[in-house]
């Protein structure tokens, strides 16, 4: 069954179509959600709100083939609107110091530890428009014009918030190196916290 | 592209700190029983594409704009105008005598009406509003030049001598209070109590002097049209 078929069945009442559609997009959503909100609870729930949502909702999603967009932005949304309704004082997950390279191909892993954490930690200080642009094109791999559905804004925003976001991060990463240099593991790295 | 790629390596080691619980599905269709789908049918009818979509929703936003400024207007005019349809005894200008004389019979106190005033002014229907009988008399451009009120004694905030900046006898023992009050709230206030019933005189442009004129010529009896 096809990732357009299960959301025709699941559009016609068959709910048993949403085990294709949770096993092809649960996991990069529950990612998504906790690259958006910091917080592996907040995600978790975002996706399963997400979930539930896409069940009440699909049958107004007139384009069975745009599902992809409509779901994240689904996603984006339910994440964002728990995380504003979360406690401020709740931690929020910044385990900078844990690093997992297994996921990562062969040239990625080639980065570097001490470069992918100055990325990481520069993704994170960008501001909430500019990181769900980065993090939607660049980890959910959704094109410009599907950011640009996921998130309700034109594609030319789209493009300028992305356009804006390497701009910062390339600041940013220019003046870390300068800063690594100093000292070969900056604090922020090895506290877990940001700056 | 290597930026490209340092990002995506970053984004990817992030995402890695969560994984997919092994109950999250059956939380979601636990979750899902509860839910009842959007009515396919019903949404598709009702969906006409995003722009015609907008271009509804201006019109709909325009037209209540639109409902709500007319609304405005007319409660303004029917608080200035003594023919707004909730104003008892507002039925034109014409009757104005016929409506103060059904209204004299039902106020339980008298109502006064001036017998002089200066020329040019035109009184229009009273009209009642919460407690209080209100006359307005309005030049040839419709602006509002007298207030009359009458209502029974006590009844109004003004109703309270140690408001006045001045008192002054009108008709010989009866005793008026002035107030000042700028023009854009009415003009400056005469007021006094008489048989029974709590009388306030306004105008934006009148002076004390003008207004213990006209309190002076004040009846109970007295029509609109007896000048």
């Amino acid at each position: 069954m096809s990732e357009t078929e299960a959301v025709r069945r699941l559009q016609a009442g068959d709910r048993s179509a949403l085990n294709l559609l949770y096993s092809t997009y649960a996991e990069a959503a529950i990612r998504t959600a906790f690259l958006i909100t910091r917080s592996k609870a907040v995600a978790e729930d975002a996706v399963q709100e997400a979930f539930v949502q896409v069940i009440r909702t699909v049958p107004t999603l007139r384009d069975p083939a745009s599902f992809r967009p409509w779901f994240y932005r689904i996603v984006v949304n339910s994440a964002k609107r728990l995380s504003r309704n979360i406690s401020r004082s709740l931690p929020l997950d910044l385990e900078y110091t844990k690093v997992d390279l297994t996921a990562l191909s062969p040239d990625e892993a080639a980065i570097g530890i001490e470069e992918i954490q100055m990325v990481r930690a520069a993704i994170n200080d960008l501001n909430q428009a500019h990181r769900e642009a980065v993090i939607l094109r660049y980890y959910t791999d959704l094109s410009e014009d599907e950011i640009a559905q996921s998130l309700g804004v034109p594609s030319g925003t789209v493009k300028s918030r992305l356009h804006r976001a390497k701009e910062v991060l390339r600041e940013r990463l220019e003046g870390k190196t300068r800063f690594s240099r100093r000292s070969a593991v900056p604090l922020e790295w090895s506290s877990g916290q940001k700056e | 592209m290597t930026e490209e790629r340092k990002i995506k390596a970053a984004l990817k080691v992030d995402a890695g700190q969560i994984q997919l619980p092994p109950d999250l599905l059956d939380r979601i269709r636990r979750r899902a029983d509860t839910v009842t789908p959007v009515c396919p049918s019903l949404w598709a009818r009702w969906r006409l594409g995003p722009k015609l979509e907008l271009a509804l929703a201006c019109i709909l936003l325009v037209s209540l704009l639109g409902m709500a400024a007319y609304r405005n207007l007319n409660s303004g005019r029917s608080q200035q105008s003594p023919t707004s349809p909730d104003s008892r005894g507002a039925l034109s200008a014409d009757n104005a005598d016929e409506s103060l004389a059904l209204l004299r019979k039902e106020a339980p106190f008298p109502i006064f009406v001036p017998t002089q005033i200066p020329a040019g002014l035109e009184p229009r229907p009273p009209i009642t509003r919460d407690r209080v009988v209100e006359i307005v008399y309005l030049t040839n451009d419709l602006k509002v030049e007298l207030r009359v009120i009458n209502g029974p004694a006590g009844c109004c905030l003004d109703a309270d001598s140690r408001k006045a900046v001045g008192a002054t006898s009108i008709r010989g023992d009866i005793t008026a209070y002035y107030i000042i009050n700028q023009p854009e709230f009415g003009g400056p206030i005469l007021w006094w109590q008489e048989a029974g019933s709590y009388i306030a005189l306004s105008g934006p442009s009148f002076a004390k002097d003008d207004l213990v004129k006209i309190a002076a010529s004040m009846s109970s009896t007295a029509t609109l049209t007896s000048q």
